[in-house]
C-alpha cells in the first residue's frame, strides 16, 4: 500500500517535471540573477562590474553629495509611494466598478452570461499599445473631450482641460487595462453563489444594498480578494501605461525600472528597485494567503 | 367569523405567454393551518412566493391582515419565508442566522439575544447557537430555518415544501412538530406541498390547485370526502370515479346511470338536474363486497390484492366499469374467502357518495 503510494508520488514527480524545469530555468534562474546584478557595480556603458556593492540599495534612499557625504534623498521613496497609492487607488476604483459588472452578469441567463463575459475579455484580444493610444487621443491636448468644449467655447480655443500626463490618467489608464482581472474572479465566486440565500435575505427585512452588504459580499470575498491581488500587482509595475498617460512627472517603480535598463544604464539600481517590487508582491500574495485559510477556517471545512 | 390573515384577490401572473396563476382567490384567516396542496407546476409555489413578494403578480390584490401589499417589495412586508433548501447563511454562525432579521429591524441587542434564545428553545436547538450551519443534518438545518423565520413574529409564515429534502421517518417526525409549532406561536402558516399525506395531516383547511387555479378549498375531511371535482377526487387518495347520467331524481332518492348501463340508486336527493351528465366518487373503503343481488350493483371479483394491513379487491361491474373496495385486516376476520371469479354485489353507505360536476 505504502509502496503504491510512493510510487505514485514518483510518477506524480515525474510528471510534473516539465512544469518545475520550466519555472527553474526561466523563472527562478532569471530571478537569481537579477537579485545578483543588484548587488554589483553599475558600468556606465551598460552592463555590470562583478564587484560585490551595496550601492544600489543605498541609492534609494541617499544620494552621494560632491563630497562624498551621503545624504537622505526622498525622491525615489516618493516614488515607491506614488506606486502603492495609485496602484492601491486604481484597485479600489476596479473593485467598485467591477463588482457591479460581475453581479449584473452573474444575474443573466447563461447564454448572455457567456456573451457578456466574452465581452469583457474581448480587449485583451487587441493590442495593449493601440488601446492606451486611444486613451491619449481621447484625454490628450484637443483630444476628444477638449475638442467638443473648444467648440462650445468653454475653452479657448487652444485651451485643454490637461487630463492627459496626471496621476488622474494613469489611474483611468491603470483601471481600463486591468478591469477584467477583477471582473473575472469576482464573476466566478458570484456565479458559485446561491441567489436563494439573497431571496433570504430580503425575506428576512433587508433592502437591496442590506442583502448585498451582509450576504453576497462576504461570499464572494475570496473572489474578490483574488481579483485585488490580480489588478493590484500588474499596476504596481505596469510601466506602458504608466509611461503613456503619466509622462515624466509620474514615475511608478515599473517606469523607473525600464527607465534604468533603458536610459539611465544603471542596471543594479534597476534590478534593486525590481527587487523590492518583488517584495511587495511577495507581502501581498502572503496576505492573501492568510486571509483565504482564515476564510476556508471559519467557513469550516 | 375569524379574521383574515391573507386575502387573495383574483391574482394573475403571467410568464411571457405561459400562464402560472388563472385568476386566483383566497381567503386564509387568523391563526389557521393552511394548505396549498398540487402537483408540481400547478401555481402552488408561484401563489406562494407572490404572497412573500418574490413574483410581481400581473393582475389582482393580496391583502395582509386588510393592508393592500401586493406593490410592497419582499423585505417590506411582515411576512417571513421557510425555503425549501433552507437557504441558511454559510458564513455566520446559528446564532446570527436567527438573529439576521431581527437585526435588520433595527432591535436592540438585549432584545435579540433574548429572541435568538427563544427560539433555539423553541425548536429544541439550545446548545448549536455558536456553531455553524454547514456540518448540520437536514433536520437540523430545517429547524433553524423555522427559528430564523419565526424571529421576527410575523404575520404570517410561509412555508416551502420544507419537509421535501428529508428522510421519511424525520418528515413524519417533523409534521407533528411544525403543527404543534404553529399551536403554540398562533403564527397563520401557509404550508404548500405536493405531499397529500402531509397536507391531509397537519392543515386546518387545504387549496388544492391544478393549471394555475384553486380546484377546491375545504377542510381536509371535505377535500378527501367531498371532493367536488375529478381532479380533486382522483389527487387525493385512491379512489373510484364512474361516469354517469342522472336518470330520475325525487326528494329522497337519485338514480345514475352509467355509460354502459348500470343503474345506481342512492337514497339521497340531487341538486342536479335530470339529465345531467357527470361522475361519482365513492371512496375503496366505502365499497362494501356483499352477495350478489343484495348490493346496489352486481360485480365479477377480478383481482385480489393483500398488502398486510390493507387489501385491495378489484371487481368489474357488469359494464366493464372496474370498482376497488379496500379492507383492512381486521374487518375481514371471519369472512368467507373469496375466488377470482365469483359473482358478488356491491354496496356503499348512500353519504360516501361524492358528485363530481367537472
Amino acid at each position: 500500500m505504502s509502496t503504491a503510494f510512493e510510487k505514485s508520488a514518483r510518477t506524480r514527480w515525474l510528471a510534473l517535471s516539465p512544469t518545475y524545469l520550466i519555472i527553474g530555468i526561466f523563472m527562478m534562474i532569471p530571478l537569481c540573477i537579477m537579485i545578483g546584478i543588484s548587488f554589483m557595480e553599475q558600468n556606465v556603458y551598460g552592463g555590470v562590474h562583478p564587484n560585490v556593492s551595496f550601492a544600489a540599495y543605498q541609492q534609494i534612499l541617499f544620494e552621494t553629495d560632491f563630497d562624498e557625504n551621503l545624504v537622505f534623498d526622498p525622491s525615489y521613496l516618493v516614488i515607491i509611494g506614488r506606486s502603492l497609492l495609485l496602484a492601491g487607488i486604481a484597485t479600489v476604483v476596479t473593485v467598485l466598478v467591477g463588482f457591479p459588472v460581475a453581479y449584473y452578469i452573474a444575474r443573466q441567463n447563461e447564454r448572455r452570461r457567456n456573451l457578456l463575459i466574452f465581452l469583457v475579455t474581448l480587449p485583451f484580444w487587441t493590442n495593449m499599445l493601440i488601446r492606451i493610444f486611444a486613451w491619449l487621443l481621447i484625454l490628450g491636448r484637443g483630444g476628444v473631450i477638449d475638442a467638443p468644449l473648444r467648440f462650445l467655447g468653454v475653452l479657448d480655443a487652444d485651451g485643454s482641460l490637461g487630463l492627459l500626463y496626471s496621476p488622474g490618467a494613469v489611474v483611468l489608464g491603470l483601471t481600463y487595462t486591468y478591469l477584467p482581472l477583477m471582473v473575472l474572479p469576482i464573476y466566478a465566486s458570484l456565479e458559485k453563489l446561491d441567489f436563494r440565500l439573497v431571496e433570504a435575505a430580503a425575506d428576512l427585512y433587508s433592502n437591496k444594498w442590506g442583502a448585498i452588504r451582509h450576504v453576497v459580499i462576504p461570499l464572494t470575498g475570496p473572489g474578490i480578494a483574488a481579483g485585488a491581488i490580480l489588478v493590484f500587482i500588474p499596476c504596481m509595475g505596469d510601466f506602458i501605461t504608466v509611461d503613456m498617460l503619466g509622462g515624466a512627472k509620474n514615475l511608478m517603480l515599473g517606469t523607473l525600472v525600464q527607465f534604468q535598463f533603458s536610459t539611465a544604464r544603471n542596471w543594479p539600481f534597476g534590478s534593486a528597485v525590481a527587487a523590492i517590487l518583488l517584495i511587495f508582491v511577495i507581502c501581498n500574495m502572503l496576505l492573501y494567503a492568510r486571509f483565504t485559510r482564515a476564510e476556508r477556517q471559519r467557513s469550516g471545512s | 367569523m375569524a379574521e383574515i390573515a391573507v386575502d387573495v384577490q383574483n391574482i394573475v401572473k403571467h410568464y411571457g405567454s405561459f400562464v402560472a396563476l388563472n385568476d386566483v382567490s383566497l381567503s386564509i384567516q387568523d391563526n389557521e393551518f393552511f394548505t396549498l396542496l398540487g402537483p408540481s407546476g400547478c401555481g402552488k409555489t408561484t401563489l406562494l412566493r407572490s404572497i412573500a413578494g418574490f413574483e410581481e403578480v400581473t393582475e389582482g390584490k393580496i391583502f395582509l391582515y386588510g393592508e393592500e401589499i401586493e406593490d410592497l417589495a419582499p423585505h417590506q412586508r411582515p411576512i417571513n419565508t421557510v425555503f425549501q433548501h433552507y437557504a441558511l447563511f454559510p458564513h455566520m454562525t446559528v446564532h446570527d442566522n436567527i438573529a439576521f432579521g431581527l437585526k435588520r429591524l433595527g432591535k436592540s441587542q438585549a432584545e435579540i439575544d433574548k429572541t435568538v434564545k427563544e427560539m433555539l428553545a423553541l425548536v429544541q436547538m439550545e446548545d448549536f447557537g455558536n456553531r455553524r450551519t454547514n456540518n448540520m443534518s437536514g433536520g437540523q438545518m430545517q429547524r433553524i430555518a423555522l427559528a430564523r423565520a419565526l424571529a421576527p413574529k410575523p404575520k404570517v409564515l410561509l412555508l416551502d415544501e420544507p419537509l421535501s429534502a428529508l428522510d421519511l421517518k424525520l418528515r413524519q417526525a417533523m409534521r407533528d412538530e411544525l403543527q404543534k409549532l404553529q399551536r403554540d406561536t398562533g403564527i397563520t402558516f401557509i404550508f404548500v406541498t405536493h405531499d397529500q399525506d402531509e397536507a391531509m395531516s397537519m392543515s386546518d383547511r387545504i387549496a388544492v390547485m391544478s393549471n394555475g387555479q384553486v380546484q377546491q378549498v375545504g377542510t381536509p375531511d371535505e377535500i378527501y370526502n367531498r371532493p367536488k371535482s375529478r381532479f380533486v377526487a382522483d389527487f387525493i387518495g385512491d379512489t373510484n370515479i364512474v361516469d354517469v347520467t342522472i336518470e330520475a331524481t325525487d326528494a329522497k332518492s337519485t338514480l345514475y346511470r352509467s355509460k354502459g348501463g348500470v343503474g345506481l340508486q342512492v337514497e339521497r336527493a340531487t341538486d342536479l338536474t335530470v339529465g345531467a351528465e357527470i361522475s361519482i366518487n365513492v371512496r375503496p373503503e366505502n365499497v362494501v363486497i356483499v352477495d350478489a343481488g343484495k348490493g346496489r350493483a352486481d360485480a365479477t371479483l377480478t383481482h385480489k390484492s393483500f398488502f398486510g394491513r390493507t387489501s385491495i379487491y378489484s371487481m368489474e361491474l357488469n359494464d366493464g366499469t372496474l370498482i376497488k373496495s379496500r379492507y383492512s385486516s381486521r374487518d375481514e376476520l371471519g369472512r368467507k374467502e373469496m375466488a377470482i371469479g365469483d359473482s358478488v354485489g356491491i354496496d356503499f353507505a348512500a353519504d360516501t357518495l361524492a358528485e363530481l360536476t367537472s
